[in-house]
């Protein structure tokens, strides 16, 4: 699980070019809204193509998208489940 | 699915001098395209890039991969597709006059209305330019349909 977070933490860096310490980000870390790392729809996608590429794992469709992208934590359970 | 196409210039959006796609070689639906642009001597672009040594602006490269993803997104409806993102482009030789262009598009993740796409161009087999490119096709943007 640990390394699924580091792992995640530094595809959503890179990928996504975010300027935000990986220490900030915790299993609680949001990806919308208020205090959260403020995502939009193409960074999903985006998110979407870099789990499969790095982890293997499907993300199908929008409404498991919208499942799964609640937080850093469920995104790690995702991936730890399905993997 | 192999067979004849129409024009792309019949289908995408775009007229002279911006249409970067001249045939369609092979096409299947809502997944992958090839397709091929001629570069000739005469583009307007080679008076001025550069005029000793003509060379196709990377970005025109981008550009004619966008145009042949677009006709993925579009699934052969007439539509506009706007650039979103572009990923790990690299610009491997120069494509220069005479060069037969071969653009190769597959669809890696697609949630209406975006869609991620790997693209490769070719000349003679030997890769000439790649890219992750994301295009986005709002529902209204659909003309009509042609094929």
């Amino acid at each position: 699980m640990p390394d699924t977070l580091q792992k995640l933490k530094d595809l959503l860096i890179t990928r996504l070019k975010l300027k935000i310490s990986p220490d900030k980000i915790t299993h609680d870390t949001t990806l919308f809204g208020k205090d959260s790392l403020g995502l939009d729809s193409i960074d999903v996608l985006e998110l979407v193509v870099g789990i499969r590429k790095e982890f293997g794992v499907e993300i199908p469709d929008r409404q498991v998208a919208e499942k799964v992208f609640t937080s850093v934590g469920a995104i790690v359970g995702y991936i730890e489940e399905n993997r | 699915m192999t067979g004849t196409y129409p024009l792309p210039a019949t289908i995408l959006p775009h007229s002279y001098p911006f249409v970067l796609i001249d045939k369609i070689i092979d096409f299947e639906e809502g997944s992958r395209i090839i397709c091929l642009k001629n570069v000739t001597v005469n583009e307007e672009f080679f008076s001025g890039r550069f005029r000793e040594n003509p060379v196709m602006p990377g970005v025109l490269i981008v550009e004619a991969m966008a145009q042949a993803s677009g006709l993925i997104a579009a699934g052969g409806k007439q539509a506009a597709a706007y650039l979103s993102r572009i990923n790990d482009a690299r610009f491997i030789r120069p494509v220069v006059p005479g060069d037969r262009l071969l653009i190769k598009s597959s669809v890696i993740q697609k949630f209406h209305p975006l869609y991620v796409f790997e693209v490769s161009a070719y000349v003679d087999n030997n890769i000439a330019a790649e890219a992750e490119i994301t295009l986005s096709m709002p529902e209204q943007l659909i003309l009509n349909s042609s094929y």
